[in-house]
């Protein structure tokens, strides 16, 4: 992940399905759906929190170690990205 | 002699059907309800006899979570509030709860919330990760932010902060650095100038920002 304050895409269609959500993007058609978890990361992806700041918050949220946390968020923004949800 | 390893639970309810059915969804070969309580007063007395492996508080209003955890120390406390109140949800974690979960939720859920509890594991509605995550990276940004504002202070006058935070009049800030009444005045004003603060209920506020050990108010005269 380049960019340390990723920004999420900006017209999507969001809702709950139970546990997920689903997030339509109506510029590529594509329908994706979030875990909770990554639901929240996507969430805070605003261009001003930055991913150490999302790991921050993992890290007192769940009590694990930084170093799990940190591989976890990057692979999740990753994964965002690649599902077109990141900017 | 007959032992048993079932964990015990206290149920904090005023609803008694809710709570009944509650309890008895819980009741298993590894869960026990050591009691069913409508009032703090009860919580304390059940506390107090150590029959308590957790706390189940259910609805906020009537059990503030706050009040509950300080009752009952380290004991792992699931509130169940409702599922769309974010304010709660952030209010009880906040406090120290270990868990959060959705009056609404089936009872099957609110089981496997108390277990994981039991367990040590701290439990959120899926659906409000993300509204709690926002507030601990905002409240993670104040403090921040906060403890920049100390950065202006050298070594000893940063003691000097955390002291006067904690209470600490200036005799006991010198006699707690082993420095001389004076050099400790000299220090507290020179932490209100750079900090550019003018009370000690100012230090304390802005130590309480930061995240700091704060003391009560009383003995003070540090400004």
């Amino acid at each position: 992940m380049n960019d340390p304050r990723p920004r999420r895409v900006g017209e999507v269609w969001t809702r709950n399905e139970g546990d997920q959500t689903a997030v339509f993007d109506p510029s590529s058609g594509r329908l994706t759906r979030l875990n909770p978890s990554a639901l929240a990361i996507w969430e805070l992806c605003d261009g001003e929190t930055d991913q150490n700041e999302i790991v921050d918050a993992l890290v007192e949220l769940t009590g694990r170690i930084r170093t799990d946390v940190s591989a976890e968020v990057e692979t999740t923004l990753l994964n965002l990205e690649q599902l077109g949800l990141l900017k | 002699m007959e032992t048993s390893l079932a964990m015990r639970i206290v149920i904090c309810c005023r609803d008694p059907h809710f709570g009944g059915a509650l309890a008895s969804a819980a009741e298993s070969s590894v869960i026990r309800v050591a009691g069913l309580v409508d009032s703090l007063d009860r919580l304390g007395r059940i506390v107090d006899t150590g029959e308590a492996d957790a706390v189940v508080s259910v609805d906020p209003e009537a059990f503030p979570p706050d009040r509950v955890i300080e009752l009952v120390s380290q004991i792992p406390v699931l509130v169940i509030g409702r599922g769309d109140d974010v304010s709660a949800m952030i209010s009880s974690v906040e406090a120290g709860a270990l868990g959060y979960a959705d009056f609404e939720a089936p009872l099957e859920d609110l089981v496997e919330a108390i277990t994981s509890v039991l367990k040590g594991v701290a439990v959120i509605p899926p659906l409000m990760l993300g509204s709690l995550l926002r507030h601990v990276v905002e409240r993670q940004r104040l403090q921040r932010r906060a403890r920049e504002r100390l950065n202006v202070l050298s070594a000893r006058e940063r003691q000097v902060f955390e002291l006067i935070a904690r209470g600490f009049d200036k005799q006991a800030v010198a006699d707690q650095l082993f420095i001389s009444p004076a050099t400790a005045r000299t220090h507290v004003q020179n932490t209100f100038r750079k900090l550019n603060l003018h009370s000690s209920a100012e230090v304390v506020a802005l130590a309480a920002e930061c995240g700091l050990e704060v003391g009560s108010m009383s003995h003070r005269d540090a400004e």
